[in-house]
């Protein structure tokens, strides 16, 4: 069995985050509004 | 925690402690047997089958129904003013501006009353200053109906569609499609594939129910950057596809070669990027067991970056698993 470094396999152009994530604050509006449950209690 | 006098005898009353989860019961029963949150439940499994369209038309029949909200909420008031220590046995839902209870909560379909709080909008776009911020398409599909409009003005917006080819080099740009002075009744679907809208302006609170469907969302929301328009990012909509592949990168760290049936599986299966993932992961796994799949995916995956980058990998691969083994004796 061959072991890689994982980082020599390249990644996607375009890169894409887990669920929820996000790069920068929402503007206001249907995410915030919220479509992605940030917290959910009960 | 600083314990409070009625607290603190409520924690001392195991009787009274009963009362209030016998409360909670009960007000659970009441509310699954409302006629219109039963209907809901009763249609969802046709209108699943039907797609997207019908499970928010579906929706639309509580959205309209002011009378069959306001009884939720009647059956939740009532035990709460007897009882502090009541709580909606309800889901609750919060975010930065906003917070709510979900009515109904399938895989299919989710309904919150929520209110999204002026202040709180202001103080972020305050905080926020001349900072970076996005305008977010979702992916999936939601129905508004705003109870209580707050006098709002929202911004629509649209995008390119986000389609299984979503790709950050095809994404363009987003624009304003117009504006709209938010009226109390006011029903706006949002296919969040390629529309969103933004709360430009509000005087006070605003008061909402949301439907949404994750049936045919887009694999990943994009954010558009607000200043230019521009994409920043994609995250995916699949939550359960999420925790998948960090199960993937657990089962890799851990070494787990008798698991490789399940890294090909996901290799070929599920969104772009998810099926990406599970491949690098694979090849960091076991290359050699990870070669055919790579192979396939380089020949005839369905999405023009995965098949470009598995071609990559392929090239920077073989002649390294083509190498003779190093002899370590």
């Amino acid at each position: 069995m061959r072991k890689i470094d994982m980082t020599k396999v390249p990644e996607l152009k375009t890169r894409v985050g887990i669920f929820g994530s996000a790069r920068q604050q929402e503007v206001g509006g249907v995410y915030c509004g919220g479509v992605v449950v940030l917290v959910v209690s009960g | 925690m600083l314990i409070n006098h009625a607290l603190g005898h409520w924690l001392a009353d195991p009787s009274a402690q009963a009362r209030t989860r016998a409360a909670m019961e009960e007000c659970a029963r009441a509310l699954a047997g409302m006629p219109a949150l039963a209907a809901l439940a009763d249609g969802l499994a046709s209108a699943e089958q039907a797609g997207a369209e019908a499970v928010l038309a579906l929706a639309r029949s509580l959205l309209d129904d002011e009378a069959a909200v306001r009884a939720c909420l009647e059956l939740i008031l009532a035990p709460a003013a007897r009882d502090p220590y009541f709580r909606a046995p309800l889901r609750a839902v919060t975010g930065d501006v906003h917070c709510g209870l979900l009515l109904f909560r399938k895989p299919a379909l989710t309904v919150q009353l929520a209110v999204m709080s002026a202040e709180r909008l202001a103080e972020k776009r305050f905080r926020r200053g001349d900072g970076a911020a996005s305008i977010v398409f979702t992916g999936q599909r939601s129905l508004f109906r705003f109870l209580d409009s707050g006098g709002a003005t929202l911004s629509l917006w649209e995008a390119p569609e986000i389609g299984e080819q979503f790709s950050a080099e095809a994404s363009g740009r987003c624009r304003l499609a117009g504006r709209h002075c938010l009226a109390d009744g006011d029903v706006i679907e949002i296919d969040g594939r390629h529309r969103t809208f933004i709360v430009e302006h509000a005087p006070r609170d605003l008061v909402y129910l949301q439907a949404t469907t994750p049936l045919g969302s887009a694999p990943v929301s994009a954010e558009y950057d607000s200043a230019t328009c521009r994409l920043v990012g994609a995250s995916s909509t699949d939550d359960a596809g999420s925790r998948i592949q960090l199960m993937l990168t657990l089962l890799r760290a851990a070494g787990r070669r008798d698991a490789a049936p399940l890294f090909a599986g996901f290799a070929a299966s599920g969104p772009f990027h998810a099926r990406w993932q599970a491949m690098r992961e694979f090849l960091a796994l076991d290359a050699e067991a990870a070669l055919p799949a790579l192979r396939a995916m380089a020949a005839g995956d369905p999405h023009s970056e995965v098949r470009s980058a598995a071609g990559d990998a392929l090239a920077a691969l073989s002649d390294l698993l083509e190498e003779p083994e190093p002899c370590h004796a």
